[in-house]
């Protein structure tokens, strides 16, 4: 009767850990929404944040263009080309945010 | 708030809130310093945390009451912020960064009473903070590294051709920060109580959607409450971001 | 009366170039559409990809934006 029993008993082992998986699965359900609720805000503010840097930077750039190009006298050169690169410095800035998203969240969720 | 406001008519009014009204003049010709609700509104601030921050620690004893926990852990938080966004050496600048960060979070709050004034609201007050962030954090850049500074524009690892091109792009990037650091501190507390106002309009427009309105509002000054607590936040850690990059050059 | 036809291609300019706000719309609405989507098919590689998800939508949002700015300049600058 030794082999039952210790069979019995090693499926009490498991039957235990997987109780204990299910506890662990039905918290993170019970957790998951909450933590969601507060995230939600945040991930909205993101998004909103970098479109006002991409925006910003493409307008201090056009108007650095404009300076240049009054001063110059040579009027849609300077503005597309330092529009442009205000668009490049937007699109640096914000991936910038988003890997700074990434860390944030790297450090968050474990 | 419109002192002509007919019952059950749709009164949308919500940037009337933002007004700025001069209890009296005193005209330079260039420019009006007359007083201002606004100025008001920021004695109103500073005054209260003085009151809370000397009440909090009048007392000083070791194991500290309500007020002066409130008040220490403030502190605190705001100190591990900087260190750990910005370093040990940031610590010298810390006094600085713990007014930005209290007047900031004491404007927005008082801001949140009703028929009080928001003085985040107004960009001249978040452009004036903001550049003055930007100004410092870029005076201290030179004083610690001289000349050396620039090199935080110049990418020596890209390649030689690009070298010129990028380094543009970085200066734009590095004079929008400002911008964008004060727009989205002005523009979260503009939008917010415009909104709140919006959706009290409505409660005025007819019976029917007085209790919806009312329920809204009461979310959305929830939500509010935490908005001017994160911005706050938000606006400091990007301060102590930038000071980061100054004293360290990434 | 030049002034007045000025004026008149004033509000047209304005107006068409908000029309470029309803194309944002658009892209932002695809961008999150196939996010979902993909993040549906594969919800375990959903939760790394958001950041760029957010970088698609402030890229649409803010070309939608400029042309807003092109309305706001045309009304209030030109």
């Amino acid at each position: 009767m030794a082999a039952p029993d210790g069979k019995a008993g090693e499926t009490d082992c498991k039957s235990l850990d997987e109780l204990g998986a299910r506890i662990d699965a039905a918290r993170q359900q019970l957790d998951g929404p909450k933590r969601e609720k507060t995230t939600k805000y945040k991930t909205l503010n993101r998004a909103w944040q970098m479109v006002v840097e991409l925006v910003v930077s493409v307008v201090v750039g056009g108007c650095i263009g404009y300076a240049l190009d009054w001063a110059f006298g040579t009027l849609p050169l300077f503005l597309v080309i330092f529009g442009g690169f205000g668009f490049a410095a937007g699109i640096k800035t914000i991936l910038a945010t988003a890997r700074g998203f990434i860390d944030e969240d790297d450090t968050a969720s474990p | 708030m419109a002192k002509e406001a007919v019952e059950g008519e749709l009164n949308i009014d919500p940037m009337h809130q933002f007004d700025i009204k001069y209890f009296f003049d005193i005209d330079l010709g260039i420019a009006n310093i007359g007083f201002t609700n606004s100025a008001l509104f920021a004695f109103i601030a500073v005054a209260a945390i003085v009151v809370f921050l000397w009440s909090a620690v009048s007392g000083h004893s070791l194991v500290p009451s309500r007020m002066q926990s409130v008040a220490e852990s403030i502190y605190e938080f705001v100190r591990n912020m900087v260190r750990d966004t910005a370093g040990d050496e940031a610590l010298k600048y810390f006094p600085y960064i713990f007014t930005v960060f209290i007047f900031i979070l004491a404007c927005n709050l008082i801001g949140m009473i009703p028929y009080s004034f928001t003085v985040t609201s107004h960009f001249a007050v978040t452009v004036f903070l903001a550049l003055s962030v930007f100004i410092s954090v870029t005076v201290i850049g030179f004083l610690k590294h001289g000349m050396h500074f620039f090199s935080f524009f110049w990418p020596a690892q890209a390649p030689a051709a690009l070298r010129p091109v990028l380094c543009i792009i970085e200066v734009i990037s590095y004079l929008a920060r400002p911008i964008s650091h004060s727009i989205r501190l002005g523009a979260n507390m503009m939008a917010g109580h415009a909104v709140l106002k919006v959706i009290g309009a409505f409660a005025g427009a007819s019976a029917l959607l007085v209790v919806p309105s009312v329920l809204g509002i009461v979310g959305l000054t929830a939500l509010e409450v935490l908005v001017a607590v994160l911005q706050a936040y938000v606006f400091t850690i990007l301060t102590c971001v930038y000071l980061n990059d100054a004293l360290n050059l990434h | 009366m030049e002034g007045d036809i000025a004026n008149m291609g004033k509000y047209i300019g304005a107006g068409l170039a908000a029309i470029g706000m309803g194309g944002a719309g658009i892209g932002v609405g695809t961008i999150a559409g196939n996010f979902l989507a993909g993040a549906l098919r594969n919800p375990a590689a959903a939760q790394g990809q958001t950041p760029m998800l957010f970088v698609g939508i402030a890229l649409a949002e803010a070309l939608g934006i400029f042309s807003f700015l092109v309305a706001l300049l045309l009304l209030f600058a030109v």
